[in-house]
């Protein structure tokens, strides 16, 4: 936080809400995704069309930790067995925002 | 700062450090960032529109900040630093080195199992041997620290016996116990009362065998003790404590006095925790991080807390749910434990080996003891109620009886 200050820590912020706006509206696009989460930071949910944990582990085999599945969270909750929980920060850009997409497309295919 | 005051404040190379509050400016950063790409809000409203309140420093500035206040402290990279057991061990740079190697560092704990077997293997191989350290049957690795360690086991201790239908109400702690003991029996719900000594610095086991009875859950004993002495009649008092249907909580902090020589599962201890920290090398100084796993009787190992790392088909699995842990105290904290302090440990231990563990605790033993010799023309006994390190001068004691009011350890 010192070497951020006050003008970078607030862009900092920035670019985390921008890129995961940017993530979740390009995932929410690809068919069998459906972006649950309205209004957020960095985090939101989506619902896939095939059990979250199994779409991990095959975007697992593709160098790819997709996100957190909600059933994992909450394994009482069977009703949560589609959902994923995905966060974007700073530390992934628009290159891997565009892999994630196009991996989650050949698998949901 | 004393003498006479300067334009600057700085006393020749004695800089007066400002709060980084008071440096800096405005729109200064350290490090550079994207433009973030141009997207419509989804803050819901939520925006902040005030100011944070951060100042703006260059990196030079942030370097020489932090640089300038390490050099007003105080540790072992400067000098002999006899604390306490937490801080007092050798904290190889090895082993700084591992805990921060990418594939360990880099994880996310809530990563699929299949990407994290090393991590897992890290867990279960100290598991092990902490297991072949005490001779006992199962190792709860998630607690955090010590305190949280005493908790998981005096928790485990509660729930078995509630297990068998056995509601107790008492936990008796000696006055050569823990501060953190009587606490912790307290925020299970214990009623505590105290054993006095025996005028030795050792627990009264006239008194202690006179209190037990069926309203005794448990006994947490520190050995060696807080005075540095090793409690003799530990068996005896075990087998007392069992015979009154009461379990034996060993407070493990003093570990390293003993490790190798004894193996606490055959004095008949039901739980202990481990300080981590203390007795397997991790930088502890001004609170760093700790851990604390526990090692637990067969009787106690049902109830670990979660998650469990266990052997399956694909090779390791953390169970963190399901029938086979329904006895589990469920989570004691998020995740898998002091992860980056289990490395730590365990390349401590595996660098010394068995024979090595040992040598540390003779070697440490017989150093106190240097020093308490050097100390006994410094240190007479009108004075000795000054408060003392800790393990040097406890563990010192284990071998010069010194008794219990007469040197405390600095907490």
């Amino acid at each position: 936080m010192a070497l951020l200050g006050e003008a970078n820590f607030r862009c900092l912020a920035a670019l985390n809400h921008a890129l995961a706006v940017l993530a979740a509206e390009r995932l929410d696009d690809i068919a069998g995704v459906t972006l649950l989460t309205g209004a957020f930071f960095n985090e939101f949910a989506l619902c896939l069309a095939r059990p979250a944990a199994e779409v991990v582990e095959k975007l697992v085999q593709k160098g790819i930790l997709a996100g957190v599945p909600a059933a994992r969270l909450f394994p009482e909750r069977e009703d949560l067995d589609k959902i994923l929980l995905v966060t974007v920060t700073e530390m992934n850009d628009e290159g891997d925002i565009e892999r994630l997409c196009d991996a989650l497309e050949r698998v949901l295919a | 700062m004393s003498g006479v005051g300067t334009i600057t404040g700085n006393r020749a190379l004695d800089i007066a450090e400002p709060l980084i509050f008071e440096q800096g400016a405005v729109g200064r950063s350290g490090v550079d960032l994207p433009v973030p790409p141009d997207v419509a809000s989804r803050l819901g409203g939520l925006e902040r529109n005030g100011a944070i309140g951060l100042p703006g420093l260059s990196e030079p500035q942030v370097v020489r900040h932090y640089t300038r206040l390490s050099r007003n402290n105080y540790g072992i990279d400067t000098g002999f630093y006899p604390l306490g057991s937490c801080t007092m061990k050798h904290n190889p740079r090895m082993n700084e080195r591992l805990a921060r190697l990418p594939g360990f560092a880099d994880l996310h704990p809530l990563q699929p199992a299949s990407t994290i077997q090393g991590a897992l293997q890290v867990i279960d191989t100290l598991a092990l041997w902490l297991k072949t350290l005490t001779g006992m049957s199962a190792i709860a690795m998630a607690p955090a620290a010590g305190a949280q360690g005493e908790l998981c086991g005096m928790m485990a201790i509660r729930a078995y016996l509630e297990a068998r239908g056995d509601v107790r109400k008492v936990v008796l702690v000696p006055d050569s116990a823990h501060g953190t003991n009587p606490a912790t029996a307290a925020a299970c719900g214990y009623a505590v009362e105290n054993v006095r000594d025996a005028g030795d610095g050792r627990i009264d086991r006239v008194a202690l065998e006179a209190r037990l009875g069926d309203d005794v859950a448990a006994i947490m004993l520190t050995n060696p003790n807080t005075c540095g002495l090793f409690e003799r009649d530990i068996v005896e008092i075990a087998a007392a404590v069992h015979a009154g249907g009461a379990l034996f909580y060993c407070d493990g902090a003093n570990l390293n006095a003993i490790m190798g020589r004894v193996r606490p599962g055959d004095l008949g201890i039901d739980a202990m925790h481990f300080n981590l920290h203390k007795t397997f090398s991790t930088p502890h100084g001004g609170g760093g991080p700790g851990a604390g796993p526990v090692a637990l009787s067969a009787e106690l190992a049902p109830f670990a807390p979660l998650p469990w790392v266990v052997s399956g088909k694909d090779g390791l699995a953390l169970v963190e749910a399901g029938e086979e842990v329904i006895h589990s105290l469920g989570r004691l904290r998020a995740f898998h434990g002091q992860f980056a302090v289990f490395v730590r440990a365990l390349a401590y231990m595996m660098s010394h080996g068995g024979s090595g563990l040992r040598q540390v605790s003779e070697d440490a033993v017989l150093n106190a003891n240097y020093i308490l010799a050097g100390l006994a023309d410094v240190l007479p006994r009108p004075f000795l109620d000054l408060a003392c390190t800790k393990c040097c001068l406890t563990i010192a004691c284990l071998l010069l009886a010194v008794s219990p009011p007469l040197i405390s350890p600095r907490p």
